[in-house]
């Protein structure tokens, strides 16, 4: 089966596409969603899409950069673009970034069927032509990616694929050596460096929006997502609490 | 009458007016230039004719003389003839004398043929006469005192009278002239007898014959008055007054001709010579003037003519051309007026009016434009506002509710929906009540909701009073999904967006409040800018700033991180 992620700020979509699309059809499933292009580049490591359908106007990170460093980092992701009618001039700026497809909104599942197949023949062919991949590269030191990641976890692309791409290594054997260095996922100790870090700007009284952005989420929905996952209450709730 | 005349004369065309008024210059003009030539004619002719008749009476009064000339001299004839003499020294009864002073005045009555009759009375009362025709004697007269003075006084000299004033009466039809004397003895110098020489008042006409006509009538009066003529249209001369003076005249005027009354005392003989002199002012024209009064007259007509075409050609017909031009206005459409012109007054006109014309037109033209940058903003808000994407996602937003088949949730989104756009698209109407503005604001928001879940509350606090006011259609609309994309969604908390409506000094004011994510300074001082993103906004407040016709039209107020404040405000009108 390959992967397929979602990402939409419009919840609707998501879910139409999810519902409405014969994936099975294509050996294909619906692996992960992101409301945003900041939510998309923190869980991109774990899911490891093969395809992604990305609205190409969101608010914090619009498609367009999304896909730009989703392509650094993983060169075969297959972008498909979902623009609507009156963004057309907007969507012109995606020359060169080497997206995979166009699909105008509101969708028409017929059509996103046709570009279904036509990638699932793609990837079929890729496939056999993948061979195992290895760097030969061993992990030296476990210390100098947590290093990485502390000095670097501000900054909002920072994910599993870019410390690869930093240290050289192939980004699910980092995934795994991570795992059995540290015992958490490379996104959990990323998130929990930045709620932590969250936790202790909340003593401050700034507004969430400022905290996402101070600790490298600057989309404030995922970021109020994330916290309220990590200490089990909201933003505002943890903030009244500390004031008591 | 004056009044009719005025109106009339108000109503003609510009070109008609300056005929009239030409017209009536010219017609004063001849008639005061033969009133002028009338009169130097006139008086010129008059002059002549008063000379004329002076010098007339003066060789007249000379012929006169000449004439007395004569008879004097033929009496001097007969003073020294001795048969006269010896008649007058002759006994009573010496017929041979009498006989022979007949004889004597018949040999000289050659002398002087005119006489009609020759007197000669001694001092005893005797007289012997020679003449023709039946001549009576008045003696009482002859020897009163009365009538023999004068003579006497004469010393020998003749005195002229009429019919010897009264002593000689005759059958004959007309008045006689008589010239008396006394015979005196050249010797004693003493009064012998009295000589009388009568001759016909003819003779005096004949002084005149020559130059009298039918209009130069003379006559002759002697000191009584009585008239020496044999005419008998006599009542013309009454009308001569005759003064001190020797030579008198008078003029009696008429139109076209006059007549001239003269007297001339002519010396030595006691007569005054009378004349009427008639002149034809016709007659008299010099014919040397006819033409060139003719020829002056049509001069003047010519000019007339002249002055005439040349304000038709420099001043009515491009007044009337440029009228032509600009009529065309009228249809709508100003126009450059090309009409060739001088470079006089009306060229200027026709310049100035030119420039005028560019400037409206240049005005037109702008506030064409200023109504095009306006229109262009609707559109394109209408256009922001219709944006696919809100739509499209509302659709899908509704399409996916319905897979959860939630009937009556996808019944009332979908009728949001379509209250929304009948709201929204209704044409025709560029300004709505604010209730129905709220209406769309209401409904929009309802949807956001439904799109995005309970990410923000709307408050609407609208003063009772401001429910029927007008206001720009979809005003509100773009600051309100502001406050929702720009501020709140980017929060990422829950958020607030209240409108409040209120009136307060003939002001209406809008005030959009949200929790959102607020703007810094930089980005409120940018807001109005050519570049700035937030293009709703900038288009919403032009379209206000247009429909108030002025500037400060709103307000923003904003903390970073904690909200934005909007504020407009209306003039109530």
């Amino acid at each position: 089966m390959y992967k397929v992620m979602l990402i939409d700020d419009e919840q609707a979509v998501r879910k139409l596409m999810r519902l409405k699309i014969h994936w099975e059809s294509y050996q294909m499933e619906v692996a992960g969603e992101a409301a945003s292009g900041i939510e998309a580049l923190n869980i991109i490591d774990e899911i490891r899409p093969d395809i992604c359908f990305v609205d190409i106007r969101m608010p914090f990170m619009d498609g367009i950069e999304f896909a730009r460093i989703a392509i650094r980092r993983y060169p075969k992701l297959l972008i498909n673009m979902l623009t609507a009618y009156d963004d057309f001039s907007y969507a012109r700026e995606c020359i060169g970034v080497g997206i995979c497809d166009y699909h105008l909104k509101p969708i028409v599942i017929k059509d996103i069927h046709e570009a279904l197949e036509k990638m699932q023949k793609k990837l079929n062919q890729e496939k056999t032509e993948e061979s195992e991949e290895n760097n030969g590269k061993e992990l030296s030191s476990i210390e100098s990616i947590t290093d990485f990641i502390k000095v670097h976890m501000k900054e909002p692309d920072l994910n599993l694929g870019k410390v690869a791409m930093e240290f050289g290594f192939n980004s699910s054997y980092l995934s795994r050596k991570f795992k059995n260095e540290t015992g958490d996922s490379f996104v959990d100790y990323l998130n929990h460096l930045r709620m932590e870090k969250a936790k202790q700007y909340a003593a401050l009284e700034k507004p969430m929006y400022q905290i996402a952005m101070e600790v490298g989420i600057p989309d404030p929905n995922y970021f109020s997502k994330c916290f309220k996952k990590y200490v089990n209450m909201t933003y505002t709730e943890y903030c009244s609490q500390q004031k008591a | 009458m004056q009044q009719i005349l005025i109106k009339l004369f108000g109503k003609l065309k510009l070109k008609q007016k300056i005929w009239v008024f030409f017209s009536v210059i010219l017609g004063f003009y001849l008639i005061g230039l033969v009133c002028i030539f009338y009169f130097i004619m006139c008086n010129q002719i008059n002059e002549y004719a008063e000379e004329n008749s002076k010098n007339n009476l003066i060789t007249i009064g000379n012929n006169l003389a000449s004439e007395i000339d004569k008879v004097n001299n033929f009496s001097r004839l007969l003073l020294t003839n001795e048969g006269i003499l010896e008649y007058l020294y002759a006994d009573k009864k010496d017929v041979n004398a009498y006989n022979h002073a007949v004889e004597s005045i018949y040999s000289v009555q050659n002398a002087y043929p005119e006489a009609c009759s020759v007197f000669v009375f001694r001092k005893d009362g005797e007289y012997l006469t020679v003449g023709t025709g039946v001549t009576k004697v008045d003696r009482d007269i002859l020897n009163s005192e009365e009538w023999l003075r004068p003579i006497n006084d004469r010393k020998g000299g003749y005195l002229l009278q009429v019919n010897g004033e009264g002593v000689f009466h005759t059958n004959y039809q007309h008045k006689m002239i008589s010239l008396v004397r006394d015979i005196n003895d050249m010797e004693k110098f003493q009064k012998q007898g009295l000589l009388a020489v009568n001759f016909p008042v003819t003779v005096l006409e004949e002084t005149y014959a020559d130059v009298a006509d039918s209009k130069n009538k003379f006559c002759y009066v002697d000191a009584n008055g009585t008239k020496l003529t044999t005419d008998k249209d006599l009542e013309i001369f009454d009308q001569i007054v005759i003064g001190e003076e020797e030579i008198g005249q008078q003029r009696e005027r008429k139109l076209f001709n006059q007549k001239i009354y003269s007297y001339y005392k002519v010396p030595g003989t006691g007569l005054i010579l009378e004349s009427v002199q008639q002149v034809d002012l016709l007659d008299n024209i010099s014919k040397e003037y006819i033409p060139i009064l003719v020829y002056f007259t049509l001069f003047t007509v010519f000019a007339f003519f002249l002055i005439q075409a040349f304000i038709a050609y420099f001043i009515t017909t491009p007044i009337h051309k440029m009228v032509e031009a600009m009529s065309y206005a009228k249809e709508g459409w100003l126009r450059r007026v090309s009409v060739k012109t001088g470079d006089d007054e009306i060229g200027q006109l026709k310049d100035s009016y030119n420039r005028m014309l560019l400037e409206t037109n240049d005005l037109i033209n702008q506030l064409l434009d200023k109504e095009k940058v306006i229109r262009k903003s609707e559109v394109e808000i209408i256009q922001q506002q219709i944006k696919p994407h809100f739509l499209y996602n509302t659709i899908e937003m509704i399409a996916c509710m319905s897979l959860d088949s939630n009937r009556e949730e996808v019944y009332n989104a979908l009728e949001t929906l379509g209250s929304f756009y009948r709201q929204f698209l209704s044409r025709g109407n560029d300004q709505v009540p604010v209730s129905t503005e709220m209406d769309i604001i209401s409904n929009y928001l309802k949807l956001e909701k439904m799109r995005y879940g309970d990410i923000f509350d709307a408050e609407f606090h609208i003063e009772e009073c401001c429910n029927e006011y007008m206001v720009p259609k979809l005003l509100l609309q773009p600051l309100v999904e502001n406050s929702l994309y720009h501020g709140i969604r980017l929060k990422g908390e829950k958020g607030m967006i209240r409108i409040r409506i209120w009136k307060e000094e003939q002001r209406i004011y809008i005030e959009v409040y949200d929790t959102g994510v607020g703007m810094t300074e930089e980005q409120i001082a940018h807001i109005m800018t050519e570049n700035s993103k937030s293009f709703g906004f900038k288009r919403t407040m032009e379209r206000l700033q247009y429909h108030e016709n002025r500037q400060d039209v709103f307000r923003i107020e904003s903390k970073r991180g904690f909200y934005t404040k909007i504020t407009l405000n209306m003039i109530i009108r």
